[in-house]
């Protein structure tokens, strides 16, 4: 270890370390603007300068690239460290006045006043921002591998570009560099021959981007980040690393993979939500044509806190505010044709609740609701829906919209008054689209995995619609929420309640009690065959080895799991030798009942 | 290990066979400094003339003799006699010396400049009297002008090589002892004692090492490495081997910059030279050490002259400094341990080691040991390559060797070290040159470059010349250099426009002291030495330029008017003759007036009148 002193204050460091690593684990902040520490430093912007007192040759030496060493004297405040600095961002301020860095650091640092002209006319560019500190060079020279970033000409003329000032192709488009400029100066754009690609952000909508490295969404669990390794630099070209770099925690590992778990248990609860569907199918509506029409999820995102613009409404067209709204529900739920014949079930009810969002967004816009009728069965639903229309909320017309099209900046809303038989048009800054729900993808290989059935819309299968709504016919598996039905949140809840219950209802005793009307097999008549199991519907049956005290095996027979058994009778019925009876229907009973009648 | 004595045995013969030659001997000067004065032309129409008058006579071409404001220079030997060497030979004087000295008797007296061998022609006088020479001491420059630098032997004949084969028989600490013994500082600028360095390599961690010749000489007004290279590359090529082979490197460079294309062509034979003797590549001489050289050319950066902005140029990136520590000699190359030394120090090897560190330390001061090679040039008459002992007074190089001011001018200051140096002023004249003493004056030694100045030369504008250079040469990396320097320059071209304002003086010198302390290399760490030297000596001249708005020097045109003495005025006419604007008129033999209206105040009449009528109001 090596022993230094800062501001009077011994502080021990590894080897290697720089004077800014020991002066950070004294918690003593310098200021930085070239450096970043998942780059190698250069020393460059001189405004972390520091003062050898003793130890070594005395003098200013930057913090940031100069390496601690045993005995130093350090002084990051005196005299002179603060007289350098504050030139160093006078000149600074000569080169890049707009630059609210270094105008940040240099009320800091007490100046007023610079003696120095500025170096050029201010066009207000976002490149006259660059003070040249060569972060974005290095980063994407060492750091990210691609170089395509560098300096053109040399002194007070050198500018940052990339290489004979052609646009670069070997941009990755990843931004880096402009997410490492202390001062805000690089938009990626003017280096990037083709359109910067931005990861969407799947949680809101796609409607803003993500990094990489990201946390799906708030609340997640568990609540880390993840690499998405599709769009990270160093999965895709082996260079970057800066994250590694970076982690206090030394978290980063690279050669982590996904992996199967596996888990032996007693009930599964299919809660697999749902999607909304693509509502672009109806062009009529305009949907992904125009960008002022949105989904309600989309909407929603817009409207929260967390969401894309952090709670403020706006056009995505024009960023204005949307002073006229218009929300069209059923779009795809109760069609016949090309569409979902069910009712969605939510959609009356939070376009209810988004025109009060909306009127709290923008207190004098004006919405309206497109419906065909309001379907508001709940506790309080219809009062919360008649709120709506009584206060002037949203003015609700029934009727269907034939047609969206722009006409200037507005999108007409050309549609039915069908109590006031009248064709009305509206011209709205904003369409919203209840479109239907529908399960999530991947729904039918769950249902093959769990033997559930699914309906011709596929959503799961209850056991009974009346009697066992939350149970499936395979024995051990239940239903919770929108994979069953399209479900608001307390009608999810209850199922979801449900469901938890009756799972621990079964795994709360030693013993599992079942009804005894099930399957069993002759193991002496058995051939093997194995008929029955492809016929079992839960996946009761499997194969079972007959063996000898010695343990040599005499035979393999079916073996019923009579947990999983619902007794339904397929396998007795296909055995050809008669092998497999149902327990209490077997046939010699069923006659002499039949028998018991005639006598 | 093999002495290659059959090849010594053979250069010595052709060299002997060379000083002995039965017909006349011309050995043409034909370094760049001598081609720019046209002695390439010389050299064509010597070979003509001999060639088509089948006259008996040999054209030897040879480096610089140093006597830059002499050239073309040509020494002719005629057999029987002593070599006689001739100053400014045109064309057409070439034929003259031709038909009057090589076929004929007469030696061409007034053209000559002195003997160079023992014996008498004439009555023209030794050329080691000659003004110019008197005072120097050739030891690095002791074969430039003398062999063909593209000719091994005649360096094998003159103890070539000689001393990498005693290093070879010492070993390489013996070798470093000498080096020691001998005290030989960097003459690259800083002066850091050579030993050291070499000890620090030595010892460093890392293999392989690497040796590198700095040869990227950009002051403005330097030249002492380039006729070097050109006079005697061999040196540098056995001063390198030496020191690889005390350090333990196997390969190194040479970087040269590509504004010298004749070094390099003279360095590269010298090279293949070299490797076809063994002296370069494996196993050199049956000894066990192998080394070889590679010339990298440099694309025109001044500031590729700082050691780690050279690695970096040599490694293929921008040529741009990177903060020290790590030192090269713990990580330069490829992250290797590297020594970097400038040209005249590693030509200073062979010689220390052949004649021992003892010999080499007998000349100099205490702490300054050996002999510089200044280029001297500027307002001075004699100008040139001067190598003097360390030591030597500013005076007796100004006033003996370079023979003062041109004219009747006073002198005023000489910049020493280019444009990282500083100035030294008249009353400093008796100063004896070192790296400790011009440190004390506030200049350095840079690399060896002495700019004399006169009356005539403006200070501010001195300044703002130099630190424009230093404006256009900065890398632009950090701040202080990249800005500061552009706004101290700023400042001053203001100053010299007439728009100096109070407060001007005192930012300098803020600016300067902020430069000098905060910038990332040693470039932009000297680069306000040029103001700050100024200011410290002539701050008068600064304010002169500030609050009375005047240049007294008559250079900053906004602050001058010229105006015609008419007492002084002899109305020669040469002014009339001058002026791009036609501004000045007058009769023959009658007092001249220059019309202020139409003058541009260009300076040419100031500068040409021979008898100093045209004043500075």
């Amino acid at each position: 270890m090596i022993t230094l002193t800062i501001d009077g204050q011994q502080v021990e460091v590894e080897p290697g370390k720089t004077i800014l690593d020991a002066a950070k684990s004294l918690g003593k902040v310098i200021p930085t603007l070239c450096y970043h520490p998942a780059v190698p430093a250069a020393g460059a912007c001189r405004i972390c300068v520091v003062e050898v007192v003793a130890g070594d040759r005395p003098g200013l030496v930057p913090a940031c690239a100069y390496p601690a060493k045993e005995g130093m004297d350090i002084q990051t405040q005196s005299d002179r460290v603060m007289q350098s600095r504050r030139m160093t961002l006078q000149l600074l301020l000569a080169r890049s006045p707009g630059a609210e860095v270094i105008q940040d650091m240099a009320r800091d640092h007490g100046i007023t006043e610079n003696p120095f002209p500025e170096r050029a006319k201010q066009t207000g560019d976002k490149s006259e921002k660059c003070i040249m500190c060569g972060l974005c060079v290095r980063l994407c020279q060492q750091i990210i591998g691609a170089s395509a970033i560098c300096f053109d000409g040399r002194g007070p003329d050198r500018k940052v570009s990339t290489p004979y000032n052609n646009q670069s192709d070997v941009c990755l488009g990843c931004g880096a560099c402009a997410f490492v400029c202390p001062t805000g100066a690089i938009d990626p754009a003017d280096y990037s021959p083709s359109p910067i690609e931005k990861i969407p952000n799947e949680f809101n909508c796609g409607l803003d981007s993500r990094t990489p490295i990201h946390i799906p969404f708030p609340q997640a669990v568990p609540n880390k980040p993840l690499i998405d390794r599709d769009n990270c630099i160093r999965f895709k070209t082996g260079g970057c690393g800066a994250c590694e770099t970076i982690c206090p925690a030394g978290a980063i590992n690279y050669d982590m993979e996904d992996e199967f778990v596996e888990e032996e248990v007693g009930a599964i609860i299919a809660a697999t939500g749902y999607e909304i569907m693509d509502p672009s199918i109806y062009e009529e509506y305009g949907y992904g044509r125009y960008p002022d029409v949105v989904t309600s999820l989309e909407f929603e995102r817009m409207v929260s806190a967390s969401g894309p613009t952090n709670g403020e409404l706006t056009r995505p067209s024009n960023g204005e505010p949307p002073k006229t709204i218009v929300f069209l529900q059923c779009i795809g739920s109760r069609r016949e044709v090309n569409g979902k014949p069910y009712c969605s079930n939510i959609c009356c009810m939070y376009t209810a609740k988004h025109a009060i969002l909306y009127k709290h967004k923008v207190h004098d816009g004006q919405a309206f609701v497109f419906f065909m009728d309001v379907r508001a069965a709940g506790k309080n639903y219809d009062q919360f829906v008649r709120r709506v229309v009584k206060e002037q909320i949203a003015t609700y017309v029934r009727g269907r919209v034939s047609k969206v099209f722009a006409r200037g900046d507005k999108l007409i809303v050309r549609g039915a008054d069908t109590l006031s038989g009248t064709q009305v048009e509206i011209a709205a800054d904003m369409v919203v689209l209840a479109a239907a729900l529908v399960p999530s993808s991947g729904i039918r290989e769950l249902s093959q995995k769990l033997r559930v059935g699914f309906d011709e819309h596929g959503f799961l299968l209850e056991a009974h619609p009346k009697l066992r709504p939350v149970d499936t016919n395979t024995a051990g598996v239940f239903l919770a929420g929108c994979c069953h039905s399209p479900k608001d949140i307390p009608e999810s809840v209850a199922q979801a309640g449900a469901a938890a219950s009756k799972a621990l209802g079964l795994v709360c005793h030693t013993r599992l009690s079942r009804e005894p009307t099930i399957g069993i097999v002759d193991e002496s008549s058995c051939n093997g065959c194995f008929e029955c199991e492809g016929v079992c519907a839960y996946g009761a049956i499997s194969a079972k080895e007959l063996k000898d005290k010695k343990g040599n095996t005499l035979a393999t027979v079916a073996n019923i799991n009579q947990g999983l058994c619902q007794g339904c009778g397929a396998c007795a019925a296909t055995c050809r030798s008669k092998s497999i009876e149902v327990q209490g229907y077997r046939d010699d009973q069923l006659f002499a009942a039949i028998n018991a009648i005639n006598r | 290990m093999r002495t290659l004595r059959k090849n010594y045995s053979e250069a010595a013969d052709q060299w002997e066979a060379l000083q002995t030659s039965s017909v006349p001997v011309l050995y043409v000067g034909a370094a760049t400094c001598g081609r720019a004065a046209g002695a390439g032309e010389v050299i064509e129409r010597l070979q003509t003339e001999i060639r088509d008058r089948q006259i008996a006579a040999q054209v030897v071409e040879v480096g610089c003799l140093g006597l830059c404001c002499l050239e073309p220079l040509v020494v002719v030997h005629k057999p029987g006699s002593p070599q006689v060497c001739y100053g400014r030979v045109d064309t057409d004087r070439i034929v003259h010396i031709l038909d009057r000295y090589v076929l004929g008797d007469d030696p061409c007296a007034e053209w000559a400049l002195g003997t160079m061998t023992p014996g008498e022609v004439d009555s023209i006088g030794k050329f080691s009297e000659h003004p110019m020479m008197t005072g120097q001491v050739r030891h690095v420059l002791r074969n430039c002008g003398v062999i063909d630098p593209k000719d091994m032997s005649h360096y094998l004949a003159r103890d070539g090589y000689r001393g990498f084969m005693k290093a070879l028989e010492l070993g390489p600490d013996k070798t470093l002892k000498e080096v020691k013994k001998a005290g030989l500082r960097g003459r690259g600028g800083a002066g850091f004692p050579t030993w050291q360095k070499w000890q620090f390599c030595r010892t460093a961690s890392g293999e392989p090492k690497y040796v590198i010749c700095n040869a990227d000489e950009g002051d403005p007004g330097a030249f002492m490495d380039r006729s070097i290279m050109e006079g005697d590359p061999y040196s540098v090529l056995e001063g390198m081997a030496i020191g690889a082979y005390v350090i333990g490197a196997e390969s190194g460079y040479i970087y040269v910059r590509g504004e010298y294309p004749l070094a390099i062509r003279n360095l590269s034979i010298a090279i293949e030279q070299s490797r076809a003797l063994g002296l370069l590549g494996d196993n050199i001489l049956d000894s066990g050490f192998s080394f070889d050289l590679e010339i990298v050319r440099g694309a025109g950066a001044f500031v590729c002259g700082e050691e780690t902005a050279l690695i970096a140029s040599v490694q293929g990136d921008i040529g741009s400094p990177r903060q020290r520590p790590p030192y090269p000699a713990q990580a330069g190359l490829w992250g290797k341990p590297t020594n970097i030394n400038n040209v005249e120090t590693w030509s200073n090897v062979p010689a220390i080691i052949l004649r021992g560190g003892k010999q080499f330390s007998g000349i100099g001061t205490k702490q300054s040991k050996g002999t510089k090679v200044f280029s001297l040039v500027g307002k001075v008459r004699n100008t040139g390559l001067v190598e003097v002992p360390m030591g030597t007074t500013m005076r007796e190089i100004v006033y003996d060797i370079g023979g003062g001011p041109q004219k009747k001018r006073t002198f005023k200051a000489v910049q020493s070290g280019g444009p990282s140096g500083g100035c030294i002023p008249a009353p400093l004249l008796d100063l004896p040159i070192d790296f400790d003493k011009l440190q004390e004056a506030g200049a350095m030694m840079g690399s060896g470059g002495l700019i004399v100045m006169d009356d005539h030369t403006c200070m501010v504008d001195v300044a703002k010349y130099f630190l424009a250079f230093l404006v256009d040469e900065s890398c632009g990396k950090c701040t202080a250099c990249r800005e500061g320097v552009a706004q101290m320059h700023n400042i001053l071209v203001r100053i010299c426009q007439g728009e100096g304002r109070d407060g001007d003086i005192e930012l300098l010198e803020q600016l300067g002291t902020y430069v000098k302390d905060t910038s990332l290399c040693q470039l932009g760490g000297t680069a306000p030495n040029p103001v700050l030297s100024t200011l410290r000596y002539f701050r008068d001249e600064y304010e002169a330029h500030i609050h009375d708005k005047t240049c007294r020097a008559g250079v900053c045109k906004s602050l001058v008017r010229f105006a015609i003495d008419p007492d002084t005025c002899k109305g020669c006419g040469l002014c009339v003759r001058d002026c791009p604007t036609d501004a000045i008129s007058g009769e023959k033999k009658e007092p001249h007036h220059i019309d202020a209206d139409l003058c541009v105040q260009c300076g040419v009449c100031y500068e040409d009148c021979p008898f100093d009528a045209v004043l500075v109001e």
